[in-house]
C-alpha cells in the first residue's frame, strides 16, 4: 500500500487537478484522506435492489451520448445502442459522440459528473461504476469522433472488492484514491479518427447476477423502461409518440436492440384509442385544461414563472371490453422523466389514488414528468422527496387520478346499463318463447317478480346506456310491462284481486324491511345474472321460506 | 479500417478465398455460416461478410489478459454491424474443436460453410505425449460437419514452424508406396520434395495429405493451389484451400477425384507484394502412363 504522499503524487501525475478538482474546487490536502475504498462497495452493490438497473444505467449513459450526438450532426434519428449477451460477459455498444481522455479518466472519479440535471438523464457520476456490482471487471472503450485514438479503461472490479473486504476482515483501509489507481489502467490505442462509439464490457458476470444474461428478461425490462419507440404493431404508437414530441421537453427515443433484436415499448391489446392531458401546478389551469388542449396555449410551458407551471404530461389507454387488463406487469400508469421509467405501475397508483385504485389498472399508460425539479432518487424506483414531487402527487392527484376515476366510473356504468339491458332481453325472449309452451302455474310469479325487476333496472340504468343500447332499453321495457300484464292476467283471482304479487305485500312487512329485502334482490340478481336458473330457484326458496317462517 | 504491416499479401489470400466462396456459394449469398480465427480486426469477415449470415469466431487472447483481444474482436464486430451474427468462443481452438464448447461452455454449433483455421504456429504441432493435438481438432471438425452431412469450404493458414520428428519424410514414404503399388513411379519427385529446401514445397503436399487422411472416410477433399508469402514480421506463411464434398454414402475410403498424383502435381503460388506468381519448385512432375 502507498502512503498518502504518493498516492497524492499519483493523484498529480494523472492530471486529475486540472479538471475535476478545480471545478468543484476542491482543494486536496496530502496529508489526508476524505474517501476510503469501503464506499466504492457500498455504492456499487447497495444501490440496485434490481440487477437490471445496472444495464439501465449504462444505457442512460448512451442515451446522453447520443443525443448530444444528434444535436452535434443535426440528424435527430442518429445513433443507436447494442446490448449482445455473450456468456460470460454484457456488451453495451453506443456509436455516439465517444469520450475523450479526460472523460474516460473521469470516468474514474466516483460520484463525479459534468453531466447537468436538467439536461441529462445520468448526472450522478455513480451509475458508470454500476457494473462493478455484477461483473469482475468492467473493460471500457471508447473512441471520440475525429481523434485517431481509442481509449481503453478497465476496472479490475473483483480483485478490487476482495482486496477491500480482506482489509475490511483486518479492520483496515485503503483511501479511495489509491484503490482506484491500483485496480484501473488506462490505455490509448490506434483507431481510425471517423470511428465514434463507446463499448462497455461487463466480463465475468458473476453468479448471482446471472439473470442479466437472460435475453427474454432483459428485453422484458428494457421495453418497460428505456426511452425506445412503441412497437410499430401498436396502433396508436405513431400518434402517442407525435402528442409526446410536441409536449414532451426533451422526450426522445433511440432505437435499442438486444443481440440483434429490436427491442419496444410495450402496449397492451384490446386498448381503446389514447387520450393525452396535462398536470399543471395550479388549480385554475387545470380546471381549464381538463377538456380540450390548443397547443399554442402551452407554448411557453414552465418557462412563465408568475403562470400555473407544467407538471407533467400524460396519456393513457382505456381497456376496450370491461374493467381491469389482465396483464399485471403492463397495466396502469408508469412515471417516466426523460423517457425513463421511475418506479413501476404501482408508484401512481399509489401516489396518486386515495379512493377506488383498482380503477389504475382500467388503464395502460405513462406520466411523462416535465418539472425540472422532480428528481428521480438514484435507483429510481421513486423521486426524490422534496416539495415539488409533493406538488406533482398533489396536483395528479386532483387531476389525473379523479379524470381517469371519472372515466372508469362512466365506463363501467355503461357498461353495466349494457348488461342489464341484455340480460333483461333474454328473459323477455325466453318468456315468450314460454308463453307458447305454457308457463306452468307455480313459476308465474317468479316470472312476474323477475320482469317487473328487469324492467326497474332497465329504467334505472338506461340514462347510462350507449345510443343504440337506449333504443333496446326502451323496447325492453315496453315489453315488460306487456309481458307483465299478461302474466298478470294468468295470476289466480284471489290474487289479481290484489294487483301484481308482491311477497313484500304478502308478507306486509315495514317499508325498511321492503327495502332491504329489494336491496338483497338485487345483490343477488348482480351475481346471478348470468344463471337465471339458479336465481329462479333461489328467489322461489327465499319467498317460500319467508311465507312460511316471516309470521311466526 | 486500420492498415497493419506486411497484410498485403494476406489480403491477396483474402480475396481468393473470396473467389472460391463466391463459386461454390453464390446462390447461398447472405445464408452462410463462417467458423473460425478472424482475430481482433476481422479482415476475413469484413471481406466476406455479404455471403454470411453466422459468424462463430474463436479468440483465445493473450496468456494473463485473455479478454483484451476478445473485447476487441467484439468490438470490431459491433464497429462494422455485424455483432448481431457474431458468436465468440474464447479459448484455444483445439480446445474447443475437441471438446465441443469454450472455456465459458458456450457451444460450437455445427455446422459450417466456410472454416478459416488461421492458425499462428505450425500445423504438426504436436503435445507432450506426441500426440498432434491440431491435427485431432481437425479431425473432430471434419466428423461433425459430417454429422450434418455437410459440404464446406476449408482455409487453412500455418508458418512454417513444426516440430517435425521425422513425420513429414514418412508421409511422403508412404505416397511413394502406395503409388507403386498402383505402378506409377513417383520416385524422382518424392526425393526432390525431401530434398528441397524450401519447407513450403513439402508443406504443400503434407498439409493436403493431412486432410485427405484426415477426412478420408465422410469426405472428397479436393485441394485448390496453395499460396505461400511473407506474413506479419517476415513471417513465412502457408495458405491452404479445400472443397470438402459429403460422400452421398458413408463407404469409408471412397476415393477423391483428385488423385495423389495430381496432387504431387499441383503447383503452388508464390504472392509477392500482392502479386501471384505459380511454381512448381522445380519438382519433376509425376508421369502416369
Amino acid at each position: 500500500m502507498s502512503t498518502n504522499k504518493e498516492t497524492f503524487k499519483a493523484f498529480q501525475q494523472d492530471d486529475v487537478l486540472s479538471s475535476a478538482d478545480v471545478a468543484s474546487n476542491v482543494v486536496l490536502k496530502p496529508e489526508e484522506e476524505y474517501a476510503y475504498g469501503f464506499i466504492i462497495e457500498v455504492l456499487t452493490s447497495g444501490l440496485y435492489p434490481d440487477v437490471f438497473h445496472v444495464i439501465r444505467e449504462y444505457v442512460q449513459n448512451s442515451f446522453d451520448a447520443i443525443i448530444a450526438w444528434r444535436r452535434m450532426i443535426g440528424d435527430s434519428q442518429a445513433g443507436s445502442v447494442q446490448i449482445a449477451i455473450d456468456p460470460p460477459s454484457i456488451f453495451i455498444f453506443d456509436d455516439s459522440t465517444g469520450m475523450d481522455r479526460k472523460k474516460v479518466q473521469e470516468y474514474r472519479y466516483v460520484g463525479y459528473s459534468n453531466k447537468s440535471m436538467g439536461t441529462s438523464v445520468g448526472f450522478r457520476g455513480i451509475g458508470k461504476l454500476s457494473g462493478i456490482s455484477v461483473a469482475e471487471k468492467l473493460i471500457l472503450t471508447t473512441s471520440p469522433y475525429g481523434v485517431a485514438e481509442r481509449y481503453k479503461l478497465v476496472f479490475d472490479a473483483k480483485t478490487m472488492l476482495d482486496h477491500i473486504l480482506q482489509l475490511k476482515q483486518q479492520g483496515q483501509n485503503i483511501p479511495l484514491n489509491e484503490l482506484i489507481q491500483k485496480y484501473t489502467t488506462l490505455d490509448t490505442e490506434k483507431e481510425e479518427a471517423d470511428q465514434h462509439y463507446t463499448l462497455v464490457e461487463l466480463h465475468r458476470i458473476q453468479q448471482k447476477s446471472k439473470l442479466l444474461m437472460d435475453q427474454k428478461e432483459l428485453s422484458n425490462y428494457l421495453a418497460l423502461n428505456v426511452p425506445i419507440d412503441f412497437d410499430p404493431t401498436f396502433k396508436y404508437g405513431c400518434e402517442i409518440d407525435e402528442w409526446l414530441r410536441t409536449y414532451v421537453k426533451n422526450y426522445d427515443t433511440v432505437p435499442i436492440t438486444v443481440n440483434g433484436i429490436r427491442v419496444y415499448k410495450y402496449y397492451l391489446p384490446k386498448a381503446k384509442p389514447p387520450r393525452f392531458e396535462f398536470i399543471w401546478s395550479d388549480e385554475d389551469k387545470v380546471a381549464a385544461t381538463s377538456a380540450r388542449y390548443i397547443p399554442s396555449e402551452i407554448e411557453n410551458i414552465g418557462e412563465d414563472t408568475n403562470t400555473s407551471k407544467l407538471l407533467a404530461f400524460y396519456w393513457y389507454c382505456e381497456h376496450e371490453d370491461r374493467g381491469q387488463f389482465d396483464d399485471r406487469q403492463h397495466r396502469g400508469l408508469v412515471y417516466r422523466m426523460r423517457n425513463f421509467a421511475v418506479g413501476d405501475n404501482q408508484l401512481p397508483r399509489m401516489t396518486l389514488w386515495k379512493a377506488t385504485p383498482e380503477r389504475a389498472y382500467y388503464f395502460f399508460g405513462e406520466i411523462h414528468v416535465c418539472d425540472p425539479e422532480v428528481v428521480p432518487s438514484s435507483e429510481r424506483g421513486n423521486f426524490e422527496e422534496n416539495s415539488a414531487r409533493e406538488r406533482l402527487y398533489r396536483c395528479g392527484t386532483r387531476t389525473l387520478s379523479r379524470t381517469l376515476n371519472r372515466i372508469a366510473g362512466a365506463s363501467s356504468d355503461k357498461r353495466r346499463a349494457k348488461e342489464v339491458i341484455e340480460e333483461a332481453e333474454i328473459l323477455i325472449s325466453t318468456t315468450e318463447a314460454e308463453f307458447v309452451t305454457g308457463i306452468p302455474k307455480e313459476t308465474r310469479l317468479l316470472k312476474l317478480v323477475a320482469l317487473q325487476n328487469a324492467q326497474t333496472g332497465v329504467e334505472d340504468r338506461i340514462g347510462k346506456a350507449p345510443f343504440e343500447y337506449q333504443q333496446r332499453g326502451l323496447q325492453v321495457i315496453e315489453k315488460a310491462t306487456e309481458l307483465v300484464q299478461k302474466l298478470d292476467t294468468l295470476q289466480p283471482k284471489q290474487e289479481k284481486g290484489q294487483g301484481l304479487y308482491d311477497i313484500k305485500d304478502v308478507l306486509g312487512v315495514s317499508a325498511e324491511s321492503a327495502r332491504m329485502y329489494d336491496i338483497i334482490m338485487d345483490v343477488l340478481r348482480e351475481e346471478f345474472g348470468d344463471q337465471p336458473a339458479l336465481f329462479e330457484r333461489l328467489l322461489k326458496r327465499i319467498h317460500s321460506t319467508l311465507e312460511e317462517r316471516w309470521s311466526r | 479500417m486500420l492498415e497493419e504491416p506486411f497484410t498485403i499479401n494476406k489480403k491477396k489470400v483474402r480475396e481468393l478465398n473470396l473467389r472460391l466462396i463466391r463459386e461454390h456459394f453464390e446462390k447461398r449469398k447472405g445464408q452462410l455460416r463462417y467458423f473460425g480465427l478472424p482475430g481482433e480486426s476481422m479482415r476475413d469477415i469484413l471481406l466476406w461478410k455479404e455471403f454470411f449470415s453466422y459468424f462463430c469466431a474463436v479468440e483465445r487472447g493473450e496468456p494473463g489478459e485473455e479478454f483484451l483481444l476478445q473485447h476487441n474482436l467484439r468490438l470490431s464486430a459491433f464497429k462494422y454491424g455485424i455483432s448481431d451474427k457474431l458468436n465468440l468462443l474464447r479459448g484455444e481452438l483445439d480446445n474447443i474443436l475437441l471438446r465441443g464448447y469454450d472455456d465459458y461452455n458456450n457451444a460450437v454449433e455445427y455446422p459450417f460453410d466456410v472454416v478459416t483455421l488461421d492458425y499462428c504456429g505450425g500445423v504438426i504441432y504436436k503435445n507432450s505425449t506426441g500426440q498432434s493435438t491440431r491435427a485431432s481438432s481437425i479431425g473432430e471438425l471434419v466428423r461433425n460437419q459430417a454429422l450434418h452431412d455437410k459440404d464446406f469450404l476449408l482455409f487453412l493458414t500455418c508458418n512454417l514452424d513444426n516440430d517435425d520428428q521425422g513425420e513429414i519424410r514418412k508421409v511422403f514414404l508412404d505416397i511413394q508406396r502406395d503409388l507403386n503399388k498402383l505402378g506409377v513411379n513417383a520416385d524422382q519427385a518424392i526425393k526432390a520434395y525431401l530434398a528441397h529446401p524450401k519447407k513450403e514445397a513439402q508443406l504443400k503436399m503434407y498439409v493436403p495429405y493431412l486432410i485427405r487422411t484426415l477426412s478420408a472416410s465422410t469426405y472428397r477433399c479436393e485441394t485448390f493451389k496453395p499460396v505461400y508469402y511473407l506474413g506479419n514480421k517476415e513471417t513465412h506463411m502457408m495458405s491452404f484451400s479445400f472443397w470438402m464434398e459429403r460422400s452421398s454414402n458413408y463407404a469409408a475410403g471412397r476415393p477423391n477425384r483428385q488423385s495423389l498424383v495430381q496432387l504431387l502435381n499441383l503447383p503452388a503460388f508464390e504472392c509477392m507484394d500482392g502479386g501471384l506468381r505459380p511454381t512448381d519448385f522445380d519438382i519433376p512432375k509425376v508421369e502416369v502412363s
